[in-house]
């Protein structure tokens, strides 16, 4: 029992993941009250079935994130509510894992720092307890995962 | 078992932690005790009064990170001997160790260590001799090249207790982890705001690492890590009542699509850096020293949002000074195709005396360009956190719907695997949490 046992893991990035085939939705020029257009558009592609994420306000309305294969059934919806739209396809989502990153101080600015320094066409990012997701085209994916590896703060993790 | 600052803040909190111990002994166990320092904030040993005996020297000195260290970690040190003691008086010897006397070894970060390694050796014996050890929380030893023989004291920064708590039970190979607080557990929200949240009966690593991030700290996700790393059940109980508590658990012992309660964060600004001025070939330049800028200063970042034509993001209020000091008149010289452009930075909508000042001096330069950050002060975080339920349609639609109809503006959103997050007006905190609590029926949660 009195084995020395190894713990936390190193601070910083561990790993980085792709996640493919997702399409943007871009919804625009919604007709104010804001907040109600963007619950019409919400409910449209609810009872379409459509799970979202990423889901961002913009200024005239809103984006998010849906499976590829699912572009033509939000198509279909949006059509039928008749708002301004755009679906771009090829989307993929490069996850990179930084367990406790909330406590080291400025390494999520740091992460986003290099992936804007990749040069990836970035549409959006968020953060988790242990993860910050970057929307990207799909043909930038491995580029920016391997810019990403090469940051300083990389430490990979095999378990 | 690991008592937090209420349940060694007095004689009589001591007195019912240790009787717990005692009870886990006379169930056949092999009780090892970590301790956080007696209190909370203002009471004389907490972590905030040791630092404010450094500080009430001379404020503008900064403390030297090794010397705050090692005074730090006097809290824990009196509060683990005051415990062992306790112990002792009710016809349990026990022994007290400092954190390298446990064989916990650190990266040798001062103020926010990592543990490494642990070596039980000396906690196993004390053990063998009959003794229950009892283990100052959130401190380390540094064994470095350089180093005296001794090594160097580091703490363990935020939550750095509950990680001992946690390393101390993987390290023994412990039956389970028991962190004593004064709530019940895991509630499905903050009973100052749902005054009869239900406390959980189980959630997973996953979940209360989320619920940690996002505003609620029971138990701090490191903690969760560790345990998750090394398979060990988590529970966190209540000192004071004999609640059952809440078990924490790995994703496969406790599967299922789920709401497991909401949160909220503290007090943040918002800030959106307006780049509709600046030339399409600057704008990857311009925001890259935003986030370089950031990272320079440690600053911590919420509800990132990225677009072609603007950045945002939430910073914590006590954080927004510093964010506000470095970038409200800041002057950017690049070259564009155009020639030489300087971009002026200015936060908030109305121009302060150093923005003025610096256009009044950059006047006699044609390209001078604006870059604004819109400004929204007092906002804060309300999350939904769940189990494989994010992702069903319709669960953005349900929260915004239920914000809407109880006229509660949203300013932005977030999600993720586990949670929805929603930007409001920090005024509107209580009223979020209670209509989402109820619409999502936590109130009736297990």
């Amino acid at each position: 029992m009195a084995q020395e046992t190894g713990f936390e893991q190193l601070r910083g990035v561990s790993q980085i993941e792709i996640k493919n085939g997702y399409a943007q939705i871009h919804v625009s020029r919604l007709e104010e009250p804001l907040s109600q257009s963007r619950l019409l558009v919400l409910r449209a592609l609810a009872e379409a079935d459509l799970s979202l994420d990423f889901l961002k306000f913009t200024p005239s309305g809103l984006s998010c994130l849906i499976s590829e294969s699912m572009s033509k059934v939000a198509e279909e919806s949006l059509n039928n509510v008749g708002v301004h739209y755009s679906v771009k396809l090829n989307r993929s989502v490069v996850i990179v894992f930084a367990v406790n990153m909330r406590d080291e101080e400025g390494l999520v600015a740091r992460i986003v720092r290099q992936a804007i320094a990749s040069g990836a066409r970035i549409e959006h990012i968020t953060d988790t307890h242990d993860r910050v997701p970057i929307v990207v085209h799909s043909q930038d994916a491995e580029m920016l995962k391997k810019t990403l590896e090469s940051f300083s703060e990389y430490h990979k993790v095999n378990n | 078992m690991k008592f937090g600052g209420s349940s060694v803040a007095s004689s009589e909190a001591r007195l019912t932690s240790s009787l717990r111990v005692i009870s886990a002994k006379e169930q056949g166990y092999f009780p090892v005790v970590v301790v956080s320092a007696i209190g909370r904030a203002g009471a004389p040993y907490a972590t905030e009064s040791l630092l404010n005996v450094l500080h009430s020297i001379d404020a503008s000195v900064s403390p030297d990170p090794r010397e705050t260290d090692l005074l730090l970690a006097c809290g824990e040190i009196l509060s683990a001997v005051i415990f062992a003691h306790t112990l002792k008086t009710l016809g349990h010897p026990a022994q007290a160790f400092r954190g390298e006397q446990a064989g916990i070894r650190t990266d040798g970060v001062y103020g926010n260590a990592r543990i490494i390694s642990i070596n039980p050796q000396n906690l196993v014996a004390s053990l063998e001799k009959g003794f229950i050890p009892v283990i100052c929380g959130f401190q380390g030893e540094f064994v470095g090249p350089g180093l005296g023989p001794a090594g160097e004291l580091t703490t363990l920064g935020r939550g750095g207790s509950d990680t001992t708590g946690a390393a101390i039970g993987a390290a023994l190979r412990a039956d389970a982890v028991e962190i004593y607080t004064d709530v019940d557990g895991v509630k499905t929200a903050d009973p100052d705001y749902v005054k009869n949240a239900p406390t959980l009966r189980k959630v997973t690593y996953d979940e209360v690492a989320e619920i940690a991030h996002l505003g609620a700290r029971v138990v701090h996700p490191r903690a969760a890590e560790i345990a998750m790393r090394y398979s060990i059940p988590l529970w966190v109980k209540n000192t004071f009542s004999d609640d059952e508590g809440t078990e924490i658990v790995p994703r496969s012992q406790f599967p299922g699509r789920r709401v497991t309660g909401v949160t909220h964060t503290g007090k943040l600004v918002y800030l959106q850096f307006d780049f509709r001025e600046v030339d399409e070939g600057l704008r990857l330049t311009i925001e890259g020293h935003i986030y370089d800028t950031l990272a320079l200063y440690a600053i911590n970042l919420f509800m990132l949002n990225l677009s072609p034509t603007s950045t945002g993001f939430a910073v914590p209020r006590d954080q927004y000074p510093l964010v506000q000091d470095v970038f409200d008149g800041l002057v950017i010289p690049l070259i564009g195709e155009s020639g030489q452009i300087i971009h002026l930075f200015q936060i908030g909508s109305q121009a302060s005396k150093e923005v003025m000042t610096q256009a009044s001096f950059l006047k006699p330069i044609e390209n001078v360009k604006k870059i604004v950050a819109n400004l929204t002060e007092g906002c804060t975080l309300v999350s939904l956190v769940g189990h494989d339920y994010m992702q069903q349609a319709g669960v953005f639609l349900a929260v915004l719907e239920t914000l809407q109809q109880t006229s509660i503006n949203v300013l932005q959103t977030s999600d993720s695997d586990t949670s929805v997050s929603v930007l409001i007006p920090e005024s509107e905190t209580h009223r979020a949490v209670r209509v989402l609590h109820e619409r999502f029926g936590l109130d009736g949660a297990i």
